[in-house]
């Protein structure tokens, strides 16, 4: 068996600095049969079955799992200059690609795309596990996520437009009710929302809090029966536009729909609302 | 950059070729010895370096007692399964003992490890979507002793996120927002059965109320071990809704009563250490983090769906929110281990 290690951290070295965008593969290697064999037992059958592995990620460009089923075997056989050399030659490629990976990372950082940057910075560890800096990198990304995505932005779209003017609201169980409903419309199902809501509003007519959450969520129903079903979502517009007449996205909504106008509303509205005599 | 191969990964990397490229069954039989019966391993070492130990089983051996010899505790047991895709040992057949944690962030080439924290509220019959039932509860928990799922506790998650702790490949967190008696009478007993951890996040304004756990019942469920009692706020208002005329500095003055009235008020009816919350709705902004920064807290959790990569927000944790109507197929959709990556 013959051990050209230069000469192969030369051709890796070439693979990489022409750009390949995945990890460098090793190259085939004519020393070892790559055939599946039988699996042989005990000691031998492991390292048989480690080193084929290493070969055979090390084709697949993970080189990372080939680096280490190298140690392992170093680890097992320490006297063998084959693993020792395939360890080092697998070491430069990883270093190679890693410092690849994190400039890629950096540009797409600078170009404010968050996906391609996680992408290489998630490569990078995966060749590397302990590089703090693609570690931090991502957490960084992860924050910026967030406040683009969620922070400050509030689950229930009716309570955020008009500032909370309920004070029984402020320290009551109910609470459990309108949090549970704003987190099952928030997870889509918008019919055990409203189940729930029309349940605490049979028991407490008065609770302004609920009736103003059910009319956003029937609001959200119709959004999404529009596509589909336009008298469903005409019905469900109506139904809110009852408890909360001022909503004036569900009015303008629903004339779109109807093509006309919703100005007998505003009575029905009157009568019903959420802050009328319900 | 440093860069060092000898500080590269792990995992599940040695799996087939251990496990001889066998997938494991649904349902593997596992060597979950009862903990602290395990006898030493007194196998053979063949190799070993500061990274690895090379071991070589006898017949009387588990993963537990391999723990126990190398890794200090057999309850680290989990580290050399994940890391060689093995649910037991085989007698003469070699293990590879990590002996530091290779890969604590569980990032590989084709996915990354996420951890899922699910979302309970109330338990019971009937009451819609919002309550699992005892018997759907119990189906859950059994499910994931069954499969080799690692309920840990939610502090595990902080040096996890930190990069310091690599944490079990199946590892899953169960919290119960609210505070209703329910988790007494019905959580409890099974996760007690189990010997699985949960935290409870309770408002304090609730408790002792109607259906809400007593200052007596949470004295119980911390003392189980298994329970933590963290906070929910102290009124279970939405912290970034402003009241109808608040003032600036009313509201900061809010929200500072809404973090800190609840750990000094836990803290001090029980004997733990409030350092997580549950924002009510699931909503937060800037303010608020900056609040619960100050007073101490070190992870928070939301309700945007997903499961935890390691570089999560630990004040922005995701969770996975499961409904009264789901069956064991649906709850096992819910539990994302890993997720995909692509690399251009």
């Amino acid at each position: 068996m013959t051990h050209r290690p230069v000469m192969r951290a030369a051709v890796f070295g070439v693979l990489v600095l022409a750009g390949c965008a995945s990890a460098p593969e090793l190259p085939p290697d004519d020393d070892v049969p790559t055939a599946p064999q039988r699996q042989a037992a005990g000691v031998e059958g492991f390292e048989q079955r480690v080193r084929e592995r290493a070969l055979q990620s090390g084709r697949q460009g993970q080189l990372a799992e080939a680096a280490t089923s190298w140690e392992i075997l170093t680890v097992l056989r320490p006297d063998s200059r084959e693993y020792r050399d395939r360890l080092y030659e697998t070491q430069q490629l990883i270093n190679q690609a890693a410092a690849d990976r994190m400039q890629r990372g950096a540009l797409a950082l600078k170009r404010g795309e968050l996906d391609a940057a996680t992408s290489q910075y998630l490569a990078v560890l995966a060749l590397a596990p302990d590089n703090a800096q693609a570690a931090d990198a991502l957490r960084g990304i992860e924050r910026e996520r967030n406040k683009r995505n969620y922070l400050g932005k509030a689950s229930r779209i009716t309570l955020a437009r008009r500032p909370v003017n309920d004070a029984r609201m402020a320290a009551s169980p109910d609470r459990n009710t309108l949090e549970h409903a704003t987190l099952l419309a928030g997870q889509g199902e918008l019919d055990d929302a409203i189940s729930l809501l029309e349940r605490q509003l049979a028991a407490d007519r008065r609770n302004v809090a609920a009736c103003q959450l059910l009319a956003e969520v029937y609001v959200q129903k119709a959004e999404k029966l529009a596509p589909r079903d336009k008298p469903g979502a005409i019905a469900s517009l109506e139904k809110s536009l009852r408890l909360d007449a001022s909503n004036a996205r569900a009015a303008e909504r629903l004339r779109q729909l109807k093509g006309g106008n919703g100005a007998t509303l505003t009575a029905v509205a009157a009568r019903e609302g959420c802050n009328g005599p319900r | 950059m440093r860069c060092n191969a000898t500080r590269l990964i792990g995992g599940s990397v040695l799996a087939a070729m251990l496990a001889g490229c066998a997938t494991p069954p649904a349902d593997p039989p596992h060597d979950k010895a009862r903990p602290g019966t395990t006898p030493p391993a007194t196998g053979e070492v063949l190799g070993r370096s500061d990274r690895f130990v090379i071991y070589k089983p006898e017949p009387e051996d588990t993963l537990r007692s391999i723990a126990a010899r190398f890794l200090g505790s057999e309850d680290r047991y989990w580290a050399i399964g994940d890391f060689n895709n093995i649910s037991r040992v085989d007698p003469g057949q070699p293990v590879v003992v990590p002996l530091k944690a290779p890969n604590p962030m569980g990032v590989h080439a084709d996915r990354v490890q996420t951890v899922p924290i699910l979302c309970y509220h109330r338990f019971g019959h009937g009451g819609g979507k919002m309550v699992v039932s005892p018997a759907n509860f119990a189906q859950q928990l059994d499910w994931l002793a069954r499969n080799d799922y690692h309920v840990i506790r939610l502090a595990d998650l902080a040096a996890y996120l930190k990069g310091e702790q690599a944490l079990p490949r199946r590892s899953v967190v169960i919290t119960i927002d609210d505070g209703y008696e329910s988790v007494y009478r019905h959580a409890l007993p099974l996760l007690r059965k189990h010997g699985f951890p949960a935290t409870v996040f309770v408002y304090t304004d609730f408790i002792g109320a109607g259906e809400a756990l007593s200052w007596p019942q949470l004295q119980e469920l911390v003392a189980s071990g298994l329970v933590d009692i963290q906070a929910h706020s102290k009124s279970h208002r939405n912290l970034i809704e402003r009241a109808a005329g608040e003032t600036d500095a009313q509201y900061a003055q809010g929200l500072e009563a809404e973090a800190r009235t609840p750990r000094e008020l836990i803290e001090r009816r029980l004997p733990v250490h409030v350092r997580h919350y549950a924002y009510p709705f699931g909503d937060a902004n800037d303010q608020v983090l900056d609040v619960l920064s100050r007073q101490q807290y070190q992870l928070a959790v939301t309700v945007n769906p997903g499961g935890n990569p390691f570089f999560a927000q630990p004040l922005m944790l995701r969770r996975t929110m499961i409904f009264g109507d789901h069956d064991l197929e649906a709850f096992k959709s819910k539990l994302q281990i890993s997720r995909a990556v692509s690399v251009p």
